[in-house]
C-alpha cells in the first residue's frame, strides 16, 4: 500500500521531534528511516502506525486520510524494538493473538487459525518453538516471533522499529539478509527505522536520512553514499575526514597550497572539505597538498589504515587514511596526502558548494 | 527481575513494616551464601550468641504474645470460647467487619487499578504529586484519617446540616466506617501495582492494539495476566488491614453495640469490661486471619519467584 506523509509536525514539550515532514512511500518498497537518536525517525514511524499523534499534517493510506483510523483499524504490522512479545503466552499464542481478537463475524474458525499460525512459524523458521515462552528464546528467535505475529494479520504495511538493535553482530547480519529475502517474497510495503547506516545501506530500496526532525535526503543507497546532499548526510553516512580550507580567487586553499581551481566557486572565505578516508591517496611530500607524519598503522580486517598527523599551519589535525595494499609506510614516515574525491561545504551552510574528482 | 524490583519498592513503600524476607532478600542471600561462609570471621561462641539473641527476641515479641492470645482465648474451655464468638454482638461485629472489608477491597481494587494505570501508562502534569498523595494514608495517623470524616460529615462539619436536613446518616453508621476503611487501605493495591506496571511499560499493550485488539481485550488478555500475582498480593494486604483497622474506624463508628462495632472495636469493649476470655476469643479470630494472610502471602511470593 502507498503511504503519503504530508507536512507532519510533532513536538514533545519544548523538543521538536518532527518539522514539516513530507514523504512518499511507494507500494511494496522497503524504506529505511536512518538517523542519529533524536532525529525523529521513531516518532515518524509511530505516527504512521497510529501509536502517536501529530500536532499538524496528515498521513494518507492509499490516498485516504488516516486521521480517523486508530491503530486498531490501520492494519499495520508493528515490530517493536524490544519485540514486546506477550510474556505469558506461548510462541503459538503470540502469533495467533491478532487472529483471535478479531470481532466474531470476521474471525476465522479455530482449525484455520491453527493452520495459518503453523504456516507462519514455518515461514520464519521457528516451527519447533511453538510451545515455548518468550523468555525461553534467544534474541534472534524472539525477533522472528515478533515478525510472524505482525505478519499474521496480513498487514497493509510492515513497520519495524530498530528491529535488530538488541542483537549481536553476527545474528544481526544473518537476520538482515533474511529480512531482505523475506521482503522480496512478500512484497509488503515496509518501513524500517535504524540508526545503523550499514543496515540501511544493505537492506533498503530507498533510504530517508533524518536529522533534527527534518528529512535531509531521500534516495537509493548508492545516491545517499555517493552523492550526499549536504554536510549532515556526508558526515553521518560512512567515514569522513573534515578539513578546514579557504576559498580564495576561485581556488581551494589548504594552508598555503592550492588544491584546485574552480571558477564556479563564489566569493572568499572559510569552508570545510569532506573526504572519505579511502579517497585520500598517498603521494610525494613535495607535491601533495597535505603533508604529515604517520603516527600509527592499524589493520582492521582486510583493510589497513594509517593515522596521519597533518601539519596544518600550526594546528595539528589527526586524520585516518586507508592504505592501498601495496603502499608501505611506517610510523614516523613523512607522507603526502591528496584528496581524490571530495566535497566542499561553506562554513555554516549545509549545501555543497562543489564536488570534484581529481 | 520484575519481581525483585516490585518487592524492593514495596518494602520501601511500606517502610518495611511487617517483613523483610521478600524474594529479593532471599535470592540475595542464596547468591552470597558461599562467599559469606568463607568470609565468616566470627568465632563459634559469637555466632551462637547472635543466633540466640535473634531467636530470643523473636520469641519474646512475636511467638509468646501470639501463643498468649490463644491460651487466654481457651483458658475457660471450648464452651466459653464458642459462646463468646456466638454472642449476638460478636456475630454482628464479625459480619460488619467482613462486609466492610469486602466492600473496601472491591473499591480499592477498582480505583487502585485506575490510579496505577493512569500513573504508569500516561504522561500528565502533577503525576509526581499524585504518586506522593497515594502514600498519604500510610504516613498519616489513622486517628487523623477518622477525624477528617467527622469534620466533613459531623453536625458541625461541611455537609453536616445538609445531611441532617435530608435525613442521611453517614457518621456513626456504616457509610462512615466504610469510607474510613477505604481511605486507610487505599495505597495497598495501587502501591503494589505501580512499580510492577512501570517496569513492564506500555509496549505489550501497544502491540495488542496494533494487532487489532480492543481496549478491554487488551486489558483482560495482556495487562491483567502480567499483573495478576501482584494484584492478588495487594488485595491480600488490603483485606488484612481493612479487617484489622482500629484507629480511624474507632473515631467514626460511634461504638453502637450490635450495630457499628467492628471486630477490633468489639474486642476493645470486651477488654474494657474485663471480659478477658471473650476479648481474646474474638482476638484469636483476627490473629488467625493474620496467620492465614501470612501463609498465603508466602505462597504467593514463592509463586512470583518461580515465575521469575
Amino acid at each position: 500500500m502507498k503511504i503519503d506523509v504530508r507536512n507532519l509536525s510533532k513536538r514533545f514539550g519544548n523538543f521538536v521531534a518532527l518539522k514539516n515532514v513530507d514523504l512518499d512511500i511507494a507500494s511494496g518498497e522497503l524504506l529505511a528511516l536512518l538517523g542519529p537518536s533524536g532525529s525523529g525517525k521513531t516518532t515518524l514511524l509511530r505516527i504512521i502506525a497510529g501509536l502517536d499523534f501529530a500536532d499538524g499534517g496528515e498521513v494518507y493510506f492509499a490516498g485516504e486520510n488516516a486521521a480517523n483510523l486508530n491503530v486498531r483499524k490501520r492494519h499495520v504490522g508493528f515490530v517493536f524494538q524490544h519485540y514486546a512479545l506477550f510474556r505469558h503466552m506461548t510462541v503459538f499464542e503470540n502469533v495467533a493473538f491478532g487472529l483471535r481478537v478479531r470481532p466474531r463475524r470476521e474471525r476465522k474458525p479455530e482449525h484455520e487459525i491453527v493452520k495459518r499460525v503453523k504456516r507462519l512459524l514455518e515461514f520464519v523458521h521457528i516451527e519447533g518453538l511453538a510451545e515455548r515462552y518468550p523468555d525461553q528464546l534467544s534474541g534472534g528467535q524472539r525477533q522472528r516471533v515478533a515478525l510472524a505475529r505482525a505478519l499474521a494479520i496480513e498487514p497493509n504495511v510492515l513497520l519495524l522499529d530498530e528491529p535488530f538493535g538488541a542483537l549481536d553482530a553476527k545474528v544481526r547480519k544473518s537476520l538482515r539478509r533474511w529480512l531482505r529475502d523475506l521482503h522480496g517474497e512478500l512484497n509488503v510495503t515496509s518501513v524500517l527505522v535504524t540508526h545503523d547506516q550499514e543496515e540501511a545501506l544493505e537492506v533498503a530500496d530507498r533510504i530517508v536520512v533524518m536529522g533534527n526532525g527534518k528529512i535531509e535526503q531521500v534516495g537509493t543507497p548508492e545516491e545517499i553514499y555517493n552523492e550526499p546532499a549536504n554536510s549532515f548526510v556526508f558526515d553521518f553516512i560512512g567515514e569522513s575526514v573534515k578539513l578546514p580550507v579557504r576559498i580564495e580567487n576561485g581556488g581551494i586553499w589548504i594552508g598555503s597550497r592550492r588544491l584546485a581551481t574552480n571558477d564556479e566557486l563564489p566569493g572568499t572565505g572559510p569552508a570545510r572539505l569532506f573526504v572519505r578516508p579511502h579517497d585520500l591517496t598517498f603521494g610525494e611530500v613535495s607535491e601533495a597538498p597535505l603533508q604529515g607524519a604517520v603516527r600509527a598503522v592499524r589493520r582492521v580486517g582486510a583493510l589497513s589504515f594509517a593515522d596521519v598527523r597533518l601539519d596544518y599551519g600550526g594546528d595539528d589535525l589527526l586524520v585516518e587514511a586507508s592504505l592501498p595494499p601495496e603502499t608501505l609506510v611506517r610510523p614516523g614516515d613523512l607522507v603526502g596526502l591528496t584528496p581524490r574525491r571530495y566535497r566542499i561545504y561553506e562554513d555554516g551552510a549545509a549545501e555543497s558548494l562543489t564536488s570534484a574528482a581529481l | 527481575m520484575t519481581f525483585i524490583e516490585a518487592t524492593t519498592n514495596r518494602q520501601a513503600g511500606f517502610g518495611g513494616a511487617e517483613e523483610n524476607s521478600g524474594p529479593a532478600r532471599r535470592s540475595d542471600f542464596a547468591a552470597r551464601a558461599p562467599r559469606g561462609a568463607k568470609a565468616n570471621t566470627e568465632t563459634l561462641p559469637v555466632r551462637i550468641l547472635l543466633v540466640l539473641i535473634a531467636l530470643g527476641f523473636l520469641t519474646l515479641f512475636i511467638v509468646i504474645p501470639l501463643v498468649a492470645v490463644f491460651l487466654q482465648a481457651f483458658s475457660k474451655g471450648w464452651t466459653a470460647y464458642f459462646s463468646a464468638l456466638t454472642d449476638p454482638d460478636a456475630i454482628s461485629a464479625i459480619r460488619l467487619t467482613i462486609i466492610v472489608a469486602a466492600c473496601s477491597v472491591a473499591v480499592n481494587l477498582f480505583f487502585g487499578l485506575i490510579a496505577a494505570w493512569t500513573i504508569t501508562k500516561y504522561r500528565f502534569p502533577g503525576k509526581t504529586l499524585l504518586i506522593t498523595l497515594i502514600d498519604l494514608p500510610f504516613s498519616i495517623s489513622p486517628v487523623v484519617s477518622g477525624l477528617v470524616f467527622v469534620l466533613l460529615f459531623g453536625l458541625q462539619g461541611f455537609f453536616g446540616h445538609w445531611l441532617q436536613d435530608n435525613d442521611i446518616k453517614i457518621l456513626f453508621a456504616f457509610p462512615a466506617i466504610l469510607l474510613a476503611t477505604i481511605f486507610v487501605t487505599f495505597p495497598f493495591v495501587a502501591r503494589e501495582l505501580i512499580p510492577l506496571m512501570q517496569e513492564q511499560g506500555t509496549t505489550e499493550e501497544e502491540a495488542a492494539l496494533s494487532l487489532g485488539a480492543s481496549g478491554l481485550t487488551t486489558f483482560l488478555k495482556v495487562t491483567l495476566p502480567n499483573i495478576k500475582w501482584g494484584l492478588l498480593y495487594g488485595i491480600l494486604l488490603c483485606n488484612a488491614r481493612a479487617m484489622g483497622e482500629f484507629g480511624a474506624v474507632s473515631v467514626v463508628s460511634g461504638h453502637i453495640r450490635g450495630e457499628t462495632n467492628t471486630m477490633p472495636l468489639h474486642i476493645e469493649i470486651l477488654y474494657n469490661e474485663y471480659q478477658l476470655t471473650a476479648a481474646f476469643a474474638v482476638a484469636s479470630l483476627l490473629a488467625l486471619l493474620a496467620i492465614v494472610t501470612l501463609v498465603l502471602k508466602a505462597a504467593l511470593e514463592r509463586k512470583l519467584e518461580r515465575k521469575r
